[in-house]
């Protein structure tokens, strides 16, 4: 069986980004940090990042291009994507 | 050591609900926090729409950054939705300016700086307690002085603001405001702050009160429809105004897309709510959300049918229109009177109980106090202190005139009680008929030591808005609706008639409507105009000649005041053309839209703010700051120079120049006059002129003070007030009204102290000035309070939008039920006198000097600084070195 991947809690659907370091656990109510490990079978938060659409800068690893609409756009791997609605999850996360 | 102090408490504390209190806590450990969501949505499909009619374009750039901001819920909260994702969120609206939050190494900051409008910044203090992010660390970028970024969310920040370059509010402005004569004065007068700020570009909104009444009555789906259906009616007609006729059309268009894009907004939190429903495992919780999702279901098309559903509607159009501009100051009203339908309703009906009630009044409490502004350190740390100042007003009188307190008023105080934090800030609006019951609860919450409420008079705001309302047919019902817009903006308001659920009964609620009511010229500091008229033109900190040179001798008392005249008037006629134009461009590519449907009578006109869709529109002031330190100095100048001739002018400009042989405030970090360290005759003078300019030092500390009820120095005052007031009115605002004097200091006295030489009645270089704009001087108001009150009415208050006046008393001073009675005979004899403003701090002075030294203690302490409430350590060493310095009543 394949292993989970493990995602940091800023990059999963149960963690409430309470500032820019911490957040709340939806699962267990404690305040988590944001760059600390989620429990495995925490799911993946819609980003850029995760984006078949997102296209990586050259010169930058906060920059790069969003290609989902009619006219590509600047956009950042961070970005969250919930709402956005040319998201389509890369197959390989 | 720390607990040798003997420390007085505050007499009243509540208790707060456990789920408040946990919600709280959360906050006391939180960051401001800057994310991208807003302006990235905002920027990509503005960009998209060249060509677009202006409005519909900003319109589809707010409904496309509105459906796209992310939703999160909080567990334990029952009113929801904040501004952005985090729980103290904000974010940059690089459309309206961008160069300060650019590294200081970029030319865009260059650019400002040149231009002054950063120098504020470089003078302004932040509290770097608390929730600031004054220092970069981990991943986290601290930007604009308080808030914090992730560092992967940066690079893209600044993109973002490169592509506004040129087009920003604040850019298009500059680019206009140099064709006024006079430009490069303009540019010193920023940089050496003798203004403390531009006005289109910073908050070109707010100071204002929103009003909440169409979508209460018809909700979303309703107000869709009206401008669906309006869209029908008007397009193709001129309706006889060949101007802005036909913008009626791409009007309704914007109002319908804006609805559109918070109405997804509120779904997307619907769908959070319902997410997390699903997931949790809580009982108690699960049912919670499933109600929450219910309510947003609900007003996200209807009007709401409780009081819940009310509230939170009222918060969520509250949020809406704060992330629509750049806005300090949206105060909510009255909304107990508002919201007292509903409550009335659900209590006759058994929906609910007055525990219910008072506790999502605490949570309510806790989302505005949640609320930032994203803006530049000197608007943030230099004006608000971190402070949004989200006001609520209470009491006043209905449209009949008659007492229009309630109980859900008293419910609000009870809340404020127990849930003590800073916004929303209350101010009470007193009239003579309002019941004694109520004043004394709101007295009660004087003594909690949280500073509100503050107390305003309601029959001389009436007589204010009357008169400068008059051309816009304001009548005397009309004034009775009025309410404190910002810290404390007397603002027009209106009735308007409400019908809920299958009531029969018509309640006629008071809301806003009128434009932003402290915008055009921000902040003249008086000491600093006086400084340039002693030393003919020149800014004595940075040698630069700011005005062209007067050349005049000054040998009369007439002649100084005279040329202080002109100096003002100069400066003050530079910066309103230069502001007409910023909010001109304002208007024209950043207009307000869903705050503009929102306000009579937009929807039935068919025409925004900018149009003067509004029904009052002339609601452009002239702000001041220092009044007390510049008639204290005139009284000086008057008694030791002309009338006693003690010293000569050029005496005085000697020992000014040298600070009166004292060291520089920055160079000792205390910025209180009664720290200051004087220079030893090691430090390169010599005795003898140590003992000159002591002399000189203790000739201007004697000269008369206000405060004192002395007629000395209060006809000054008077004379001052009268001109000031008169001459704001031969100016006026870009849309076509006359102008008049606004008088707060907010935080600005800090600031603006900071950058002032020694002053002709003994304050010291950098040292911050007397707060407000009649609280005395600290430790010069020696004949007790009513001889302040006293020398406070010597003019008409009513002449002004607002004045402002403190009151520090120890909480022994006023102790008991006689305290509490003595309070309020203090608050009544000032408004029967015919003063506007008071407030109090209710606190022991030596817990505050130990809170400056031991903040790790003291987290929850609020203070009142000016018109606002805030936690004490996050506010700037120079304010709070005034507060401390304040004169403290230990008696009445």
């Amino acid at each position: 069986m394949k292993n989970k991947t493990q995602y940091h809690y800023r990059d999963t659907l149960n963690y409430a980004p309470v500032d820019v370091v911490k957040g709340i656990d939806l699962i267990t109510k404690s305040l988590v940090k944001a760059d600390d490990l989620a429990p495995p079978e925490y799911e993946l938060l819609p980003k850029c990042k995760f984006c078949k659409h997102f296209s990586s800068g050259a010169n930058s690893n906060y920059k790069g291009s969003c290609l989902g609409f009619a006219k590509p756009f600047l956009a950042y791997p961070d970005m969250i994507a919930k709402t956005c609605s040319s998201y389509i999850k890369n197959e390989h996360e | 050591m720390h607990n040798e102090l003997k420390l007085f408490p505050r007499e009243i504390k509540g208790q707060m609900s456990e789920r408040t209190q946990k919600l709280l806590k959360i906050y006391y450990q939180t960051l401001s926090s800057v994310d991208n969501e807003f302006p990235y949505w905002y920027s990509r499909k503005y960009f998209e729409l060249d060509n677009e009619v202006a409005a519909v374009r900003r319109a589809q750039a707010l409904k496309e950054a509105f459906s796209h901001l992310t939703a999160v819920i909080f567990p334990g909260e029952l009113i929801v939705m904040q501004k952005t994702m985090h729980y103290r969120g904000s974010f940059a609206m690089p459309w309206l300016s961008e160069g300060y939050f650019m590294s200081k190494e970029d030319e865009f900051y260059q650019a400002s700086l040149k231009r002054g409008s950063t120098s504020a910044d470089q003078h302004s203090k932040m509290g770097s307690g608390g929730g600031n992010v004054t220092k970069s660390f981990g991943k986290v970028v601290s930007i604009a002085g308080k808030f914090g970024i992730r560092e992967e969310e940066m690079p893209a920040l600044l993109e973002l603001a490169r592509m506004w370059y040129g087009k920003s509010v604040d850019d298009l402005g500059n680019k206009y405001e140099k064709m006024v004569p006079g430009y490069d004065c303009k540019e010193k007068i920023m940089r050496s702050l003798v203004c403390m700020f531009d006005s289109g570009y910073t908050l070109p909104q707010g100071r204002e009160v929103i009003n909440y009444y169409y979508p209460l009555q018809y909700g979303f789906d309703g107000l869709i429809k009206i401008a669906s259906d309006k869209m029908s009616e008007v397009a193709g007609f001129a309706n006889g105004d060949g101007m802005v006729g036909m913008n009626r059309l791409y009007n309704y268009q914007a109002i319908k897309l804006v609805l559109e894009g918070v109405q997804a907004w509120i779904l997307n939190y619907a769908k959070e709510a319902k997410r997390l429903e699903h997931i949790e495992n809580d009982l108690d919780q699960k049912q919670e959300y499933q109600e929450i999702y219910e309510n947003l279901q609900w007003i996200a098309y209807h009007p709401p049918r409780s009081f819940k559903e009310a509230l939170q509607l009222c918060w969520t159009l509250h949020i809406a229109v704060l992330n629509e501009d750049a806005i300090s100051g949206l105060s909510l009203g009255r909304l107990g009177q508002v919201l007292y339908p509903y409550y009335e309703n659900d209590l006759r009906n058994g929906k609910i109980i007055e525990e219910q009630v008072i506790e999502l009044l605490e949570l309510q409490r806790l989302k505005f106090t949640c609320v930032d502004c994203f803006a530049s350190m000197g608007v943030v740390g230099g004006v608000l202190s971190g402070n949004t100042f989200n006001n609520l007003s209470i009491g006043g009188t209905d449209k009949d005139g008659r007492d229009a307190s309630n109980t859900l008023e008293m419910l609000m105080l009870e809340a404020g009680i127990r849930c003590p934090t800073p916004q929303p800030t209350l101010s009470l609006l007193y009239d003579d008929k309002l019941d004694d019951e109520f004043l004394l609860k709101a007295v009660q919450s004087v003594k909690t030591g949280t500073g509100y409420p503050a107390f305003m008079n309601n029959r001389v705001a009436m007589e204010f808005l009357l008169e400068q309302y008059r051309n816009e047919n304001m009548n005397i019902e009309e004034a009775r609706a009025w309410s404190i817009g910002g810290c404390l903006e007397t603002s027009p308001c209106s009735w308007m008639p409400l019908k809920i659920n299958s009531d029969p009964k018509t309640y006629y609620i008071p809301g806003g409507s009128g434009q932003p009511t402290s915008v055009g010229v921000h902040f003249v500091s008086l000491p600093k105009v006086l400084e340039l008229v002693l030393f003919d033109g020149v800014d004595q900190r940075t040698s630069e000649s700011v005005l062209e040179k007067h050349n005049r001798k000054l040998n009369s008392y007439d002649e100084l005041l005279a040329t202080f005249k002109d100096y003002f008037s100069k400066i003050v006629e530079l910066l309103v053309r230069c502001n007409n134009i910023q909010h001109d461009i304002w208007r024209k590519n950043n207009m307000a839209i869903f705050n503009s449907l929102l306000k009579p009578d937009c929807l039935s006109k068919g025409h925004l703010i900018n149009e003067l869709g509004y029904r009052y529109n002339a609601t452009f002031n002239i702000e001041t700051t220092g009044t007390i330190n510049l008639i204290n100095s005139l009284a000086s100048l008057k008694k030791n120079i002309y009338d006693e001739k003690r010293m000569t002018l050029d005496e005085l400009k000697w020992a000014i120049k040298n600070n009166c042989g004292y060291k520089t405030a920055e160079s000792i970090n205390s910025y209180s006059l009664m720290d200051q360290v004087k220079i030893a005759d090691t430090e390169g003078v010599t005795r003898r002129e140590l003992e000159h300019f002591e002399e000189i030092h203790s000739l201007l500390m004697k000269a008369p003070k206000y405060g004192n009820s002395e007629e000395y120095v209060d006809s000054i005052l008077k004379d001052w007030e009268d001109w000031f007031t008169g001459m704001c009115r031969n100016y006026q605002s870009l849309y076509g009204h006359p102008l008049y004097a606004c008088q707060i200091s907010v935080s600005t006295h800090g600031a603006m102290g900071a950058v002032t030489s020694a002053t002709p009645d003994g304050r010291l270089a950098g040292t911050t000035f007397a707060d407000g704009s009649l609280s005395a001087y600290p430790g010069t108001d020696k004949n007790g309070p009513f001889a302040l009150m006293n020398s406070a009415t010597c003019f008409d208050h009513s002449r002004s939008q607002n004045t402002q006046l403190n009151f520090k008393l120890h909480p022994m001073a006023i102790a008991g039920n006689s305290g509490s009675k003595k309070l309020l005979e203090l608050i009544r004899g000032y408004m029967r006198r015919g003063g506007f403003h008071l407030q109090f701090n209710v606190v022991d002075t030596n817990m505050l000097k130990d809170a400056q030294k031991h903040p790790e203690n003291y987290r929850d302490l609020l203070v009142r600084v000016a018109g606002f409430t805030q936690y004490w350590v996050e506010i700037g060493k120079n304010i709070q070195d005034e507060v401390i310095a304040r004169t403290e009543y230990g008696e009445m």
